[in-house]
């Protein structure tokens, strides 16, 4: 694992690509670059204490020295890192978590609600990199920039679902992944998906029920992103206790937990 | 200048007065990833129960003002996985370890204390953690039962015995007193303030298990005087917590009388932060030409 440090960071861009979401890119000095797709990282606002915590961001894309992530206004804290300007500082504290770990053998079905993009984003752009195929069912209410941006990106390997049919199917991600397995032309998927509470939940049990592997990156509410307060705990499924979103995830096989 | 930051808990010697709060650093094992943590004056574990204990449902952390709400409910894997799986990874560490316990009787903090005897530098009693149902904090608001944990706890170890207590109470003084005359060596104050806070559309409390505990620099100044009430009241060292952020609140809590301080939930947002107030604290030292610490431990007083 890459070692875990605090980089004092400066915005180098904030573009508005979507109402309320923008994506930002810093430039963290000394980051080699290196981390895994599902990883995230801790961000701090300000120097005040108002927000007190700090807010966690999966990795949209990053190399030497640079970080993008994709934030969406949902409340006080996001609106502030949204309001960065260019030179504007953050602390940024990270790679954290363990990502996604890409089964070779099998074709990669990512299934994406909404802002659950943004680790798949990353995972795409790793798959795209090395030549590997791989398709993403892209669910959202309805047809926005981001994506507009996708199939830019992406092109014909995005399948788009959206909740009033202004692009592609009118479906959830999850009600039209099942068809659209099936009309694959490989034996073997394996499934990561990230996105809404409901989505992932069906989309586990579907994966389940025919047996496909399925990996999930879950959002918890967190106050280190390191391990130590244990707030972010999920579930284990069929057995004792539970495990911390944030160190032992945000990536989950999902017959592992119980959401 | 040498500055000397040293201390002591009994005969338990500190090569500085900065700790770590129990519950905000785990066993020490991870944030010594990202920082050397034997430069610390020790750190305290998350507490340690008998049994296994899988916490409270999610939400278990909500933010406040300048804050936070938790509730964890003491998640730990129990005593006989900290001694058989923990213990010999952090005996290595180059600095006092503490270790938290938790019990939901009287007899459960003899058995820990007992267990834990001789494994590790001290034992600090926690009978003030809100979030659970049996035990925790009402033992420490209460004077006869805070008697009764402490004095089964001080004939079952040797170890410095700290008890953290609970600031929710009328007069945290009294139960300070009580600890010392049942022979703890020194108190820790203070544990969360009881809060909670409410999801209006859903009409119910944001946190899985109803009621937190509120830390963050929203209580320092409530903390601080209940270290300032407490230190005039007692003989042995007290231990000062609660929303110790930077050098200066530590300073804060020193010239109210504490002889050494936890840092807690400033690591969440900060996983340097115990590092840097101690660098800080160092720092001021010289700057205000002060050779020992010592000499400003309870300086502050009304005129």
């Amino acid at each position: 694992m890459n070692k875990i440090r605090d980089y004092y960071s400066t915005v180098v861009n904030n573009t508005l690509i979507d109402n309320n979401i923008y994506l930002i890119e810093m430039f963290l000095p000394e980051f080699d670059g290196k981390a895994e797709p599902g990883q995230f990282m801790m961000i701090k606002i300000d120097e005040t204490y108002d927000p007190f915590l700090r807010r966690p961001y999966s990795i949209l894309e990053c190399k030497k020295e640079r970080l993008k992530i994709l934030v969406k206004i949902v409340g006080k804290g996001s609106e502030m890192i949204a309001q960065k300007k260019k030179k504007d500082r953050l602390y940024v504290l990270g790679p954290l978590g363990v990502g996604f770990s890409v089964d070779k053998n099998s074709h990669s079905v990512l299934v994406a609600g909404g802002m659950g993009i943004a680790p798949l984003w990353f995972l795409a752009r790793g798959l795209m990199k090395g030549k590997k195929k791989f398709s993403i069912v892209y669910g959202e209410r309805t047809a926005s920039l981001l994506g507009k941006e996708m199939d830019k990106t992406f092109g014909e390997r995005v399948f788009f679902v959206t909740d009033d049919g202004s692009r592609g199917l009118k479906s959830t991600a999850s009600d039209a992944l099942p068809s659209f397995l099936d009309n694959l032309p490989y034996r073997e998927s394996t499934i990561y998906a990230c996105g809404p509470h409901g989505m992932l939940k069906e989309v586990i049990n579907f994966g389940m029920g025919r047996n496909i592997p399925v990996y999930v990156s879950l959002e918890e509410r967190m106050a280190c992103g390191i391990g130590v307060c244990l707030g972010c705990s999920v579930k284990r499924k069929g057995k004792y206790g539970f495990l911390t979103v944030c160190r032992d995830g945000p990536v989950f096989k999902g017959d592992e937990v119980e959401i | 200048m040498k500055i000397d930051l040293s201390t002591k808990i009994g005969k338990l010697k500190f090569k500085n007065p900065v700790l770590t709060a129990s519950g905000t650093f785990g066993y020490g094992l991870l944030i010594n990833e990202i920082f050397d943590i034997s430069r610390l004056g020790g750190i305290i574990t998350k507490s340690i129960t008998i049994r296994s204990r899988p916490g409270n449902p999610a939400p278990r952390i909500v933010e406040a003002a300048c804050g936070m709400l938790n509730s964890i409910g003491l998640e730990n894997k129990g005593i006989e996985n900290f001694l058989d799986e923990v213990l010999p990874k952090i005996k290595s560490f180059n600095t006092n370890v503490i270790a938290s316990i938790a019990g939901e009787t009287v007899d459960e903090y003899g058995r820990l204390a007992e267990k834990l005897d001789r494994n590790v530098s001290a034992i600090e009693v926690n009978i003030s953690c809100p979030n659970v149902k049996k035990g925790g904090m009402s033992f420490g608001q209460d004077l006869s039962s805070t008697k009764k944990v402490v004095k089964k706890v001080r004939r079952k170890t040797s170890l410095p015995v700290i008890v953290k207590l609970t600031p929710n109470i009328t007069r945290i003084e009294d139960i300070a007193k009580a600890s010392e005359e049942s022979g703890a060596d020194a108190v820790s104050i203070v544990n969360t303030y009881e809060g909670f806070s409410i999801d209006i559309y859903r009409r119910n409390s944001k946190l899985g298990g109803f009621s937190g505990g509120l830390s963050g620099p929203a209580i320092k100044p409530l903390a601080l005087f209940a270290v300032w009430k407490v230190a005039k009241n007692i003989d042995v060292p007290v231990i000062g917590c609660g929303g110790i952020m930077n050098f200066s609140d530590a300073i804060e809590f020193f010239m109210a009388g504490a002889s050494l301080i936890e840092v807690g939930s400033a690591t969440f947002s900060d996983p340097n932060a115990s590092l840097r107030i101690l660098k800080g604290v160092k720092h001021f030292l010289e700057e205000e030409n002060i050779k020992s610490i010592k000499e400003i431990v309870g300086i502050v007083d009304e005129n």
